[in-house]
């Protein structure tokens, strides 16, 4: 439930991105930071696909939790300084509820 | 007693209207002073964070210079005048258009040459105006020039060609460009009007020539666009050797006194002087001339024998300032190199001391610099002079040191410090510190606002020997062949062409430590500068810097009766309301591009307007825009 929010936030945080970057009078439109933003979103948002509906070994689930978790914490730095408070938000709640739900998966397994 | 006060009702509903369509905005300044103060009583405090959007328009004259059509700079100020709002545009139109609506009412199409001939972009700051007083076709004027050398003048109710002035509305300019004209007179700047007398500057080109046009300002008759009188800045016998010394900005005028105020700007070259080591007194000056007969009635001249291209960027702003206890009219010049120099109007004496102060010495071939240049203390220049600004470490880390080595390598020694074969730092950069946008003064108190660039470049004198070879190595990948674009710059005739940069990392970054820009305000009275406070917010590949970073500015700010502050100006593509009080922003607004102009500030049908030409300009960053924004208050 949280991977899907997670993943639902970040898809929402390319819409953000993408309209910032490609209509015109956002401020950034256009401009390297702003596609950079896209393209760290996606990444977000591919690599959280990924990890809900894809079967995946221990291994390369690890490497994506950790490019997905990464990406997003950059692209929320990324929105703060191209002042996307739409995107920041998004990439904040992406974030979150992917540890959210990373944390509780790890307490299944213990169990 | 009874008539008498029907007398006093009857005469105040007939000025009733005069009333409410005032104040008026019908200069580049706001007024022939320069004052950009607005006596538009419902912009206060209080009300501007209820500004709203009144209406956009997109005139569709703008170009990114990606095709055959070069880039365009816009910073017209709009003029509001015979109830319209009148604007010039980068493709040499204009637009006039209702004030309530943004609808357009007629156009006229000067239909100039797309080229830019002199300056390196399609630029326009807008239109002027001229009424006589009657009724009639062409009894109130619209004015505007061109890149290649014109001056139309159209009716100002329906557009149409005024025929009676010049050759059937247009008035060839480069009639009067009669010697060394390696460039037409490109008129950018609109004229200044005074009476019926039209004041015409004109723009060349940077930086290229040893050898250019001399500098004059030309009169001509508003009805007709006859010479009445053409006064030059270079001494005659100079001029088979250097030129410039032209009028590219905005002037004032004092009607009363019959004066008006030119800012002068700098002689060719503009970065090497040893063509013209006689004096030049009347180059890179505040020269005030008589209106009726062009003669010089005083000049003060506030760089001596100018290497560094600071030209006088703007309008003097006329203000009345208390001095023991007397009134005193006044004249305030900001300047590139960040000096606010206050001098008596009637006669051009410093209302401050000014003194002339050792500089650097050159080693240039055959240079010969001034051993002195003019200091003025008071008021507080908005550029600290006394040291080039720190190294900013996050950039030096950021560039592995390359900060700190270029600190070393390039040659500073305070204010003045002469362009030179091994570089050197010019600060403030050679767009200033202050320019065009000039200041705001509020007329009741003598308190003056500023915005200025803190802004650090590197300029180098290039053998000639050695120039075409380094032009070539720089754009080996792809530049235009002049170098313009890799910053090079020929100065045909001198021994050295030069290059110039802005100081950053190879990844872009400003090597000095922010801010980059400030808002200051100044009692002129006392000299006392009241605030300085970071403006704006600095801008790189889409990112925001913070605000105690930021931003350099190309535009000026317009203060109302209410104490509020209007102004663009930054590269955040920002519109601004601040509290003059304290600099503290107060409101602001989203644009399509850098707002690179003065806002027209007017009372239109008993409701007051802020209307900003939307441009954008490639000093600041590459975004062009052709947005007309108007904001009013909102419905309470």
């Amino acid at each position: 439930m949280l991977l899907a929010v997670s993943f639902f936030s970040a898809l929402a945080g390319v819409g953000f991105a993408g309209t910032a970057a490609l209509l015109p009078d956002t401020g950034i439109n256009g401009t390297l930071g702003a596609f950079l933003a896209f393209a760290g979103a996606a990444t977000v948002t591919v690599a959280l696909g990924v990890l809900l509906v894809a079967w995946t070994p221990a291994k390369p689930r690890g490497i994506l939790a950790g490019v997905a978790a990464l990406a997003a914490t950059l692209t929320a730095l990324a929105a703060w300084f191209l002042m996307q408070n739409g995107l920041l938000a998004t990439m904040v709640v992406a974030l979150l509820a992917f540890l959210m739900s990373s944390v509780m998966a790890d307490r299944k397994i213990s169990k | 007693m009874k008539s008498i006060i029907c007398l006093a009702l009857l005469a105040a509903f007939l000025a009733a209207p005069v009333l409410a369509d005032q104040p008026v905005w019908g200069t580049f300044n706001g007024d022939l002073a320069a004052t950009k103060f607005a006596d538009a009583a419902t912009l206060t405090l209080e009300s501007v964070p209820g500004l709203e959007r009144a209406w956009e328009v997109r005139t569709g004259d703008v170009s990114d210079g990606a095709g055959d059509v070069p880039a365009t700079v816009w910073s017209a100020t709009p003029i509001y005048a015979n109830n319209t709002l009148y604007l010039g545009t980068p493709f040499y139109r204009i637009l006039a258009l209702d004030p309530a609506t943004g609808a357009e009412r007629w156009s006229y199409d000067t239909k100039s040459t797309l080229e830019a001939l002199t300056q390196p972009a399609l630029k326009n700051r807008g239109v002027a105006y001229w009424e006589s007083g009657a009724e009639g076709h062409c009894e109130k004027r619209v004015l505007i020039g061109t890149m290649d050398a014109t001056l139309h003048a159209v009716d100002a109710d329906t557009g149409t060609p005024c025929t009676g002035f010049g050759d059937n509305g247009v008035l060839n300019v480069n009639q009067w460009n009669e010697t060394n004209a390696v460039f037409p007179f490109s008129v950018l700047q609109p004229p200044t009007v005074v009476g019926d007398t039209i004041l015409i500057g004109w723009a060349g080109k940077d930086w290229a020539y040893t050898v250019e046009p001399p500098g004059n300002l030309i009169a001509v008759d508003a009805r007709t666009g006859k010479l009445k009188w053409d006064t030059g800045f270079i001494p005659p016998d100079l001029i088979p050797v250097t030129g410039t010394a032209n009028i590219w900005s905005s002037m004032s005028a004092d009607p009363e006194l019959g004066l008006v105020y030119v800012p002068v700007s700098s002689p060719s070259p503009n970065y090497w002087g040893g063509n013209r080591t006689d004096p030049i007194p009347l180059a890179t000056s505040i020269t005030a001339i008589r209106i009726e007969t062009g003669a010089v009635a005083w000049s003060f001249q506030h760089v001596h024998h100018d290497v560094w291209d600071y030209d006088t960027p703007s309008a003097p702003t006329l203000v009345d300032l208390t001095r023991d206890g007397e009134k005193v009219p006044a004249l305030v010049q900001t300047t590139k190199q960040g000096f606010i120099f206050v001098l008596d109007r009637r006669t051009g004496v410093p209302l401050f001391p000014i003194e002339e102060r050792a500089v650097p010495t050159s080693d240039a071939d055959g240079e010969q610099l001034s051993p002195t240049q003019p200091f003025a203390d008071l008021p507080v220049p908005t550029i600290n002079h006394a040291a080039l600004p720190e190294v900013w470490a996050l950039a030096d880390a950021l560039s592995f040191g390359q900060c700190s080595k270029d600190r070393e390598t390039y040659r500073y020694e305070g204010l003045y410090t002469p362009p030179s074969v091994q570089g050197t730092f010019l600060w403030p950069a050679t767009a200033g510190g202050n320019n065009w946008g000039g200041a705001a003064v509020d007329p009741r108190s003598g308190i003056l606002y500023v915005n200025t660039s803190q802004v650090v470049q590197v300029i180098r004198l290039i053998p000639r020997a050695d120039y075409q070879a380094e032009v070539k190595a720089a754009t080996a990948d792809g530049g235009d062949a002049s170098g313009n674009e890799a910053g090079f710059y020929a100065q045909q005739g001198s021994p050295y062409g030069i290059e110039l940069f802005e100081w950053r990392t190879s990844l872009g970054l400003p090597c000095w430590k922010p801010p980059f820009g400030t808002f200051s305000a100044y009692d002129l009275n006392t000299g006392e500068r009241l605030y300085e406070r970071p403006f704006g917010l600095a801008q790189y590949w889409g990112f925001y810097g913070l605000r105690s970073w930021g931003s350099p500015t190309l535009g000026g700010p317009v203060l109302t009766s209410g104490g509020v502050i209007l102004i663009g100006a930054s590269m955040d593509n920002r519109v601004r309301a601040l509290d003059a009080a304290t600099g503290a922003e107060v409101w602001s607004d989203l644009v399509a591009a850098p707002a690179v102009s003065i806002p027209a500030v007017f009372t239109h049908e008993g409701v007051d307007y802020v209307v900003w030409a939307v441009g954008g300009n490639s000093i600041l960053k590459p975004q062009v825009a052709d947005q007309v924004v108007a904001y009013r208050l909102g419905t309470p």
